[in-house]
């Protein structure tokens, strides 16, 4: 029992599945004790209850799988993608304060140029990919949202 | 009345800038298609805002051609260096590549063209020819019958989406939470706001579904490319790729008819099987792509020749993939239901050109729907003429390393998404659901149910509150229609079938 126990704890998909059934759980309790308003026949949290309770037996069943020995493996690039995926929310945020402050083509540019010259192992060997292609990008981005959509972003001291 | 329509629908289907938008669309989906990271998928997602601002034949030419460009595109990184441009295209790798090593990569790439091109206008013909029948039989349909076909596409696309049930399941029921966000539809009451006001309308789809689909892959790919790993890995085939050339005599390297016509039966196995398997939600065209190169194999009178650069191998695998495209429509415009992730984006794009997925598409929108029928047609054409002339370059292009159009696609998603919309919420919308794709897509969670429970749910949700109304609170009410039992018997029946094929397959 004790070893079984042990090999569920090693498997990735154990914390998968518990994670799966915590949501379901907490948005049960929240249907139960929140402040959700009564409707008509079977009232708004008829639905999200029934996707929780799908997301508990889900859950379950990800645990009777690992029980089974079927689980997945630990993601590769969990904390590079994580970090990634931070700082383009970052980069977002920023790029569009940038644009109100240079305008659209000047953000793009250096947003293209700083992000090329990040991925690229002796940028400025590889000058055509890290400087030609975001020049060219930002040409082909200004004239597609400025000239012919024409998007109503803030305007910045360039253009 | 039909004649008009049709007639109509010539002009706006052959008109100059429809042809135009056909072609380009072609083009970009074939580069992106056959760059190992991006896809077909990936660009009609980031598209989707822009599209917007585009006239509906020109908006819905521009996404087919990308959609068929994609699909063939997959398989030349396949053929030319074993890595899958898209998943539709693994089992092309298994022969294709092989066939590459032996030297004849021009043989095999344009095995898999004309194979992909038989194979997906068969099944845009099954499309045209099945659809409006089948709307005719959904205009019937009550509360009932709907929520009854509701629950069959989210069971079948969450137990058939890579053979994981479990994470299926949770994957749809997340994608009804998300779509759960904002006013209960029939009390108007708000629902999982968490107090944020700017959430009261609830999420957007363009956000979501480009969040969830593209700017999660661009997230995860511009981390490995970040870590120079991607950079090494593509300097290594490359290498590789210009290593086998060699030796290599292109005199000998060309396709005869007899070769061609030996790939017939593999081509018909894939074109068949990727058609059927094409129109059941969720199944996809990996898996149609590879049940057709096993059936083949099994009724080869070569299979010992499967896995070692067969022709036949090639022709199945790509024929089996490309028939999912037409049939894969089906659901979505006889029912409203998108059966696949490329469905989706579809039903994404019409929705916001003002038309709504379903059984009165086709009557509301007669002309531009029978456009995008003959577009789809000629689209396989253009592809054809343009793949056939540009092979040599288009192999060449599947050497562009990701990481240069990495940030490109990232700066016009987001501002994609703006435009669209003219919100800011909308772009913090697409990164954190971004975020979430990345952490689904790590733990292997099918991202295809979530986007289906995203999109089905407030229709689901009608259709139950309506039918246990109308049954006065009886939940038996909801078996109480022959089509609506035959619907849930017919889903048990799928999923028992499927689970054996796949366990089979494995």
């Amino acid at each position: 029992m004790n070893r079984f126990l042990t090999r569920m704890l090693r498997r990735q998909d154990f914390y998968t599945g518990l994670v799966t059934i915590l949501v379901g759980a907490v948005g049960l309790f929240d249907i139960a004790y929140g402040n959700w308003r009564p409707g008509p026949g079977l009232g708004p949290h008829a639905f999200p209850q029934l996707a929780y309770i799908a997301l508990i037996i889900a859950g379950m069943a990800i645990w009777v799988d690992v029980a089974r020995g079927k689980s997945d493996e630990r993601p590769d690039y969990l904390r590079v993608s994580l970090i990634t995926g931070i700082v383009l929310v970052v980069v977002g945020v920023g790029l569009f304060w940038l644009i109100s402050k240079l305008g659209l083509a000047v953000s793009v540019l250096i947003a293209l140029i700083g992000a090329s010259f990040l991925l690229t192992r002796e940028p400025l060997r590889h000058w055509p990919s890290t400087i030609l292609v975001p020049v060219l990008a930002t040409i082909v981005i200004w004239f597609l949202f400025v000239r012919l959509i024409n998007i109503p972003l803030p305007r910045g001291l360039l253009f | 009345m039909f004649m008009e329509s049709f007639v109509d629908a010539l002009y706006l289907a052959f008109s100059p800038e429809v042809i135009l938008y056909v072609a380009i669309g072609v083009l970009m989906g074939v580069t992106l298609g056959a760059i190992p990271g991006l896809s077909g998928d990936m660009a009609i997602a980031i598209l989707l805002p822009i599209v917007f601002f585009l006239e509906p034949a020109a908006a819905l030419g521009l996404l087919t051609g990308i959609y068929k460009g994609g699909m063939f595109g997959g398989s030349i990184s396949a053929i030319s260096f074993g890595v899958p441009g898209t998943p539709g295209s693994a089992a092309t790798a298994i022969d294709g590549y092989q066939a590459k090593l032996k030297g004849y990569p021009n043989k095999a790439l344009n095995t898999a063209l004309y194979s992909s091109v038989i194979g997906d206008t068969t099944s845009d013909f099954v499309l045209i020819f099945l659809a409006l029948p089948l709307a005719i039989v959904a205009l019937t349909f009550g509360p009932v019958e709907f929520f009854a076909l509701y629950a069959f596409s989210l069971l079948l696309i969450s137990a058939l989406t890579k053979g994981k049930v479990a994470k299926g399941v949770a994957m749809a029921a997340l994608g009804i939470l998300l779509a759960m966000i904002g006013r209960d539809p029939i009390g108007g009451s708000l629902r999982l706001t968490f107090g944020i006001p700017a959430l009261s309308g609830g999420l957007a789809l363009i956000p979501v579904l480009v969040g969830i689909f593209a700017v999660s892959e661009l997230i995860i790919q511009l981390g490995r490319a970040w870590m120079a790993r991607a950079q090494k890995i593509a300097d290594e085939t490359r290498k590789r790729a210009e290593s086998l050339l060699g030796d290599y005599d292109p005199a000998k390297d060309k396709l005869s008819f007899a070769e061609f016509r030996a790939t017939w039966r593999a081509t018909s196995i894939g074109t068949t099987m990727g058609t059927l398997i094409g129109a059941l939600p969720g199944a996809g065209s990996s898996l149609a792509a590879f049940i057709s190169y096993g059936l083949a194999q099994r009724f080869s009178r070569n299979r010992d020749e499967f896995g070692k650069g067969s022709l036949e191998g090639v022709a199945a695998a790509e024929a089996g993939n490309s028939a999912t495209s037409g049939s894969t429509l089906i659901p979505l415009f006889a029912f409203g239901i998108p059966g696949s992730a490329t469905a989706a984006l579809f039903g994404a794009a019409f929705i916001l050109m003002g038309m709504t997925p379903g059984p009165r598409l086709i009557y509301d929108h007669t002309e531009v729907i029978y456009a995008l029928f003959l577009i789809l047609i000629y689209a396989n054409l253009i592809n054809l003429v343009f793949s056939h002339f540009l092979l040599p370059l288009y192999s060449k292009i599947a050497m562009i390393q990701s990481r240069i159009l990495l940030p490109i696609v990232c700066v016009l998603a987001i501002l994609g998404t703006f435009a669209a919309g003219n919100s800011v919420i909308d772009v913090w919308v697409l990164l954190f659901a971004g975020l979430l794709g990345v952490v689904l897509r790590l733990y292997s969670f099918p991202l295809a149910p979530l986007i289906l429970g995203f999109i089905v749910a407030p229709g689901a949700e009608r259709a139950l509150r309506q039918s246990l109304l109308i049954g006065r609170g009886e939940w038996t009410h909801l078996f109480s229609s022959p089509i609506a039992i035959g619907l849930y018997a017919t889903a048990a029946i799928m999923i028992i079938t499927f689970t054996f094929v796949l366990r089979e397959r494995k």
